[in-house]
């Protein structure tokens, strides 16, 4: 009786998590769909949902018709210097709100928390402006050093330093721990699933990041790879399997780190959760 | 992305940077400028490139190998993005002080530049060095001009076509040039879809400028009034224009397609029961290798003519302009340049490999357009059809209205709105853009 009963809300619970599935999977087979296609087949109506034979050309076409390993290479540099920079600037911040009671806390946290709800659009010119009087416009630091201070990863991190117990602290001070010592082998280690949540979404974020780099650049020196793979449409013209084959290799990466730490990651949301 | 992009942005640029340099638009023509005399230093320019970025390239290239080592100018080439993009850029660059010399974009946004001070008035340096700008042959030269004064030179120009399907039509035993009026237009593509079961038009009214033609062909009204102070969306002759659409729609004759659906608008071009569709000449050499994938053969028509033989085009595509940064003989030698890369050979050469327009009469007497058009005759009827051609709006708001209106006008298709109504109502949200 107690299965009878379980059993339909078991069925809607697997059929809306297959229907999510589908609604988040389509778009992924669409643009692998596409990005082996030939033009033909891309054009066809009714759409085709399979391909006849596998047109890796289009991959090498995309890789070749830009400086794909240029573009990359820039995006490798933003992407981990954002990375570093943030664990300088905003573990510090993190650990200086959860742990030290100082004068201006509270409004300075508030201040922190409001960057968050500032649209960039919003702040994008006055920086540009500030970028070009200091001649720093197409330059790596333009497109890392404003967004080392994330607002909201100081804020996660700083709830999960709360959650750290004072005893710990009390018995590494006792132990003549200085304050660094207690962030790299106390505070650290004991946020490792939320620092790796905040790394995956910085390098995804950083990563795919189209708008910044677009405006903030005039040269292709320090341009990333999604306007790399954007330049391909103006190249190709009328060629979507191509540059989906470009998008591909575009999320690539963000795959593979994606999977390297996912384990974390659901850590990190389940631990939240439970607190 | 795209919201911003498309909608916020321009008007977040434009918005500062009028309020910065409103009032200081140059309207001195009688301003002094000095020919470019060649110094012992190369002098470095940069200029900033949209669409067709290859095709840029190699002209500068061009350039830097021969006219510029003889004149000891040097032409550096940054592509920018599409027109929209390289508005945003260019705005922000006015106001951070790092505008390039030289710069392409849309050939709509010439007095938005010019009353920002962004780009300088071309008068005085066509003055100085004689230069003669009688072979310009882009049709209606009003995109140029803000004012009596030229402010920019054509690049790569172009106006909507009708595009026929004449492997279709001998098989539906139609004409193969389609139809000539917008009266024939319904029997046409009633004969087509008879033949085939399936659409025979799509109508992709994201790109507003195809519908500027068939206000100016079908309805003889504009977008805006002369004035560009008041909307023309709600008279009679637009509504006239969106009610026989929407018939056409509600008999399965024409396909509208929404914002999202390019890929499907550039798919319907290469279907073989698709007989008309209007599109810019600029994608005619990729829409006709597309159809011949396809084994159709693709022909170039006018844009049907209205009652009493009403036909208008708008005259769309880039300019190049003179940004106004730089030392006096930076900008004598920006404008050199510019007069190379607008000159005969240089034009034939960008129309050849793209599909846009010559923008000299000279050009169509050299072996490679002649060349071009004896393989692709629709350059000539697009070149023919710049005889009826228009000027768009001036408005440095106009990307703006012309996204609202995309986007309302399909609504009323897409969801069988009052269309009078609904006009009304898009007339007063134009009005307020174009007085704020």
């Amino acid at each position: 009786m107690k299965t009878l009963i379980r059993t339909p809300g078991l069925i809607l619970r697997i059929l809306i998590s297959v229907l999510l599935i589908v609604i988040f999977l389509t778009p992924f087979y669409w643009m692998i769909l596409t990005a082996f296609k030939t033009l033909g087949e891309v054009l066809a109506m009714p759409p085709k949902f399979w391909v006849q034979s596998l047109q890796w050309q289009n991959f090498k076409d995309a890789f070749t018709r830009i400086d794909f390993l240029h573009y990359t290479r820039n995006s490798l540099i933003i992407t981990l210097g954002t990375l570093i920079g943030q664990v300088l600037v905003v573990v510090p911040a993190a650990y200086a709100f959860a742990r030290y009671d100082f004068k201006g806390k509270n409004w300075l946290f508030g201040t922190v928390l409001a960057t968050m709800m500032i649209p960039g659009q919003l702040i994008f010119l006055p920086i540009f402006v500030m970028f070009a009087k200091s001649g720093l416009l197409n330059t790596y630091v333009s497109l890392i050093v404003p967004f080392i201070a994330s607002g909201t990863a100081i804020f996660m991190l700083r709830q999960t330093f709360m959650q750290v117990p004072d005893s710990q602290l009390e018995a590494a001070r006792l132990d003549n721990a200085g304050e660094f010592k207690i962030i790299y082998t106390i505070m650290m280690p004991a946020a490792i699933p939320t620092l790796s949540t905040l790394a995956l979404l910085t390098f995804i974020g950083t990563w795919n990041s189209y708008f910044f780099p677009l405006v903030w650049t005039t040269t292709d020196a320090v341009r990333t790879l999604p306007l790399g793979i954007q330049r391909l449409q103006d190249i190709e013209g009328l060629s979507p399997q191509i540059v989906m084959a470009g998008n591909m290799m575009l999320i690539v990466p963000i795959l593979i780190v994606f999977v390297v730490a996912r384990k974390q990651i659901i850590k990190a949301f389940t631990y939240m959760g439970v607190k | 992305m795209s919201m911003w992009k498309k909608k916020v942005l321009p008007l977040m640029m434009t918005v500062p940077v009028t309020m910065g340099l409103a009032g200081c638009a140059q309207t001195d023509a009688e301003v002094f400028a000095a020919p470019y005399e060649k110094g012992e230093q190369t002098i470095e320019l940069q200029f900033w490139t949209s669409a067709v970025e290859e095709v840029n390239q190699a002209l500068v290239d061009q350039f830097n190998e021969t006219k510029g080592a003889e004149l000891n100018i040097h032409v550096n080439a940054e592509y920018q993005g599409d027109y929209w993009e390289m508005q945003q850029k260019v705005n922000a660059a006015a106001i951070a002080g790092t505008l390039p010399n030289v710069f392409v974009d849309e050939v709509a946004m010439t007095k938005g530049f010019a009353d920002n001070d962004i780009i300088v008035n071309l008068e005085p340096y066509i003055k100085a060095t004689d230069f003669d700008r009688s072979d310009f042959q882009i049709g209606d030269l009003g995109n140029l001009y803000v004012g009596e004064d030229l402010y920019a030179f054509p690049h790569m120009r172009s106006v909507p076509v009708m595009y026929v399907n004449k492997t279709l039509a001998a098989k539906a035993g139609l004409d193969a040039n389609g139809p000539a009026t917008f009266a024939e237009l319904e029997a046409y593509l009633q004969a087509a879809h008879d033949a085939t079961g399936e659409p025979p038009m799509y109508l992709f009214n994201y790109d507003f400028w195809v519908m500027e033609a068939l206000l100016h062909s079908y309805s003889g009204t504009t977008v805006v009034n002369a004035e560009e102070t008041e909307s023309n969306i709600n008279s009679a002759g637009a509504v006239k224009l969106i009610t026989f659409i929407e018939e056409l729609e509600s008999k399965g004759l024409v396909k509208v397609l929404g914002v999202t659906d390019s890929d499907a608008f550039y798919a319907a071009i290469a279907k073989p029961s698709t007989a008309l569709i209007f599109a810019s000449i600029g994608g005619y050499k990729t829409f006709a290798g597309m159809a011949q994938q396809s084994g159709l053969e693709l022909g170039v028509s006018m844009i049907p003519t209205g009652d009493d033989g009403k036909r208008g085009v708008p005259v769309g595509g880039s300019n190049t302009y003179l940004a106004n940064t730089g030392s006096d003989q930076e900008k004598a030698a920006a404008f050199e340049f510019m007069k190379w890369l607008s000159d005969t050979e240089q034009a034939a050469y960008a129309s050849a490999n793209t599909g846009y327009l010559p923008t000299r009469l000279s050009s169509l007497d050299t072996d490679l357009m002649k060349e071009t058009i004896a393989a692709f005759p629709g350059y000539q009827v697009a070149s023919d059809q710049l005889e009826f051609s228009k000027m768009r709006p001036m408005t440095g708001a106009y990307h703006e209205i012309e996204d609202l209106m995309g986007g309302r006008i399909n609504e009323i298709w897409l969801e069988n709105l009052n269309i009078q109504e609904s006009l009304d109502k898009l007339a007063e949200e134009v009005n307020v853009i174009l007085n704020r």
